[in-house]
């Protein structure tokens, strides 16, 4: 398939699509919560996706979902960060905001909870606070990583993502309450 | 167990449900992403064209200087041979009936070549008659039959001189080799874009069809330029391309019999509109630009008033302003063309000449991806026209 793709063939970028597409969109849909959007920005991914496959190196087991995982948050973040979606964050200097009261989910409670439930929880999220939580405790990125590629210092990054991490943790307790 | 260790474990967790998560395709996906990509096949193959000759007018630009010598002393041999072969009843009378050799003949006539001005043919006319006296002279104290001959011949030859001097007075307007090395043109130009040899857009006109260029992308698939890249528009809007607008000041020198230099300023403007009109002028997309030519010019032909010539250069132009509406765009990344055209002067009096140039450019991207005329065709027809004034 890879071959395939590399040479132009369409039954190879059919199978492609349709073998990581659903995954994309679903990686897309976390950092974009309007679903129309999130459809464009996929098709436009996988366009660039093709004509860049040149130079996508075989490495085993993985490597093309990481390197297609890659590509396709870059598509999210450069239309995060295009004026018209102008992404917001909030300046967090204050200590008070910083300070810790949640009473952290337990890890088997996480597990009992769907999949949609959670996404949602994360679509919910402010987007620069959905943005960095996404790359940073999903997607593997450095918070030094983040700052670079959004244009902010780390210490916000790390900041946002404090945040992030605490309402969502309202968010599961609350349903887990209600549960 | 501490809070931080349970704190990452429920992270994980999350994670791992996240990351595995997928979304339901769109209907009819794959039909429009198929349709979209054979669309850019196409774009990438006049855009493959485009790079070929515009690799073809680089080397033609570096090239020429070595070939264009060769080939304008072949065009003074050609031209001096000619010119010998237009008078053969002026040689055949010098050399048959005067008995001058033929070299003091050809030097005659090539002398007649060289300098161009009315004044000085005249003075080689009167050269030429002076010789047949002087020899016509010799020949009447000698022989009283060659003497009548001679004179016969002489005027046949004053005839010739008249004929060819009435001739002469044509102006041609031309300057010396001299006048010509030590002045300078300038060139008051204005410029079209015309059909672009080679488009990037569908058919539809959308935006939706990005060709990025396979360099914006780094090895693992991240694009570095981030910060640079300013929004393009509303995927919605569709939007149509006016023809750039040029206008310039350049100046020129001959470097050679041949070859002159040119260099300058130059101002464009680029005008993009929705297709929809009922938006009004709120996505209308304004961009100037001020640019730099340097173009080298290999001047084939020369005929009285009028004279072609070839030219190939490049230009470096700089965005000064960029707007979508009230926004402001981001155009930082210079502009880069390369461009070929043969070139028609007419002169109107002995300092002034107007000219067009017909011709071919090519635009590299912005560096954005802002879409304009110049992305929408990298390649395409261009007519420079204007005034050049020769100081």
């Amino acid at each position: 398939m890879v071959k395939g793709c590399r040479h132009g063939d369409n039954e190879a970028r059919k199978e492609l699509y349709m073998q990581y597409g659903g995954l994309m969109l679903g990686l897309i849909s976390r950092y974009i919560s309007d679903k129309e959007e999130a459809k464009d920005v996929l098709h436009d991914g996988f366009i660039r996706a093709y004509s860049a496959f040149i130079k996508f190196d075989w490495r085993g087991e993985g490597s093309l979902r990481a390197w297609l995982s890659r590509l396709f948050v870059n598509m999210a973040l450069n239309y995060l960060t295009s004026s018209e979606n102008k992404l917001q964050f909030e300046n967090i200097d204050d200590e008070y905001d910083l300070v810790d009261d949640t009473t952290i989910p337990h890890e088997n409670d996480v597990m009992n909870i769907p999949e949609d439930v959670l996404i949602g929880f994360i679509q919910q999220l402010p987007a620069g606070y959905k943005t960095v939580f996404n790359l940073y405790a999903i997607d593997g990125f450095s918070h030094k990583e983040i700052a670079k590629l959004l244009n902010i210092k780390e210490r916000t990054s790390s900041s946002q993502f404090f945040k992030a991490k605490q309402l969502l943790v309202r968010k599961i307790n609350a349903y887990l309450t209600e549960k | 167990m501490n809070k931080r260790s349970t704190e990452e474990e429920w992270l994980k967790q999350l994670r791992c449900k996240v990351q595995n998560h997928e979304e339901k395709l769109p209907i009819n996906g794959w039909q429009k992403l198929s349709q979209s990509l054979s669309l850019s096949s196409q774009h990438v193959f006049w855009k493959r064209v485009s790079r070929i000759v515009a690799a073809a007018v680089i080397a033609a630009l570096l090239l020429w200087p070595f070939a264009g010598d060769h080939l304008f002393k072949k065009s003074i041999e050609t031209s001096r041979q000619n010119d010998l072969a237009k008078t053969p009843c002026l040689e055949k009378t010098l050399s048959t009936s005067l008995n001058l050799t033929s070299s003091r003949v050809t030097a005659v006539v090539e002398k007649k070549i060289r300098y161009r001005s009315i004044r000085v043919k005249r003075a080689v006319a009167n050269e030429i008659v002076a010789a047949h006296d002087t020899t016509c002279v010799e020949k009447v104290q000698n022989n009283e039959e060659s003497f009548s001959t001679s004179v016969t011949n002489k005027k046949q030859i004053t005839e010739n001189q008249n004929n060819s001097v009435q001739k002469l007075v044509i102006p041609d307007f031309s300057l010396s080799d001299k006048e010509l090395m030590k002045s300078y043109n300038v060139e008051l130009i204005f410029a079209m874009g015309g059909n672009g040899i080679c488009s990037n857009i569908s058919e539809n006109g959308s935006n939706l069809v990005r060709t990025e260029s396979e360099t914006n992308l780094s090895d693992d698939g991240f694009s570095r330029n981030q910060a640079e890249t300013p929004f393009i528009g509303q995927t919605q809007v569709e939007m149509r391309h006016r023809l750039p607008l040029k206008m310039g000041l350049l100046v020129s020198k001959r470097i050679t019999k041949a070859l002159s230099i040119e260099t300058g300023l130059t101002g464009t403007y680029l005008l993009s509109v929705p297709r929809d009109e009922s938006l009004g002028n709120n996505y209308d997309q304004r961009i100037y630009y001020i640019g730099v030519p340097l173009k080298v010019s290999y001047h084939f032909y020369h005929q009285k008033r009028v004279s072609a010539y070839w030219s190939n250069g490049v230009e470096s132009e700089k965005c000064v302003s960029a707007k979508r509406g009230d926004t402001k765009l981001h155009l930082n990344k210079l502009q880069w063309s390369v461009n070929s055209a043969l070139g028609m002067q007419v002169s109107i009096s002995s300092h002034i000449g107007l000219f067009a140039e017909p011709g071919v450019s090519y635009y590299w991207g912005n560096g954005t991806k802002i879409e304009t005329f110049r992305t929408e065709h990298p390649l395409s027809i261009e007519l420079h026209f204007g005034l050049k004034l020769n100081l």
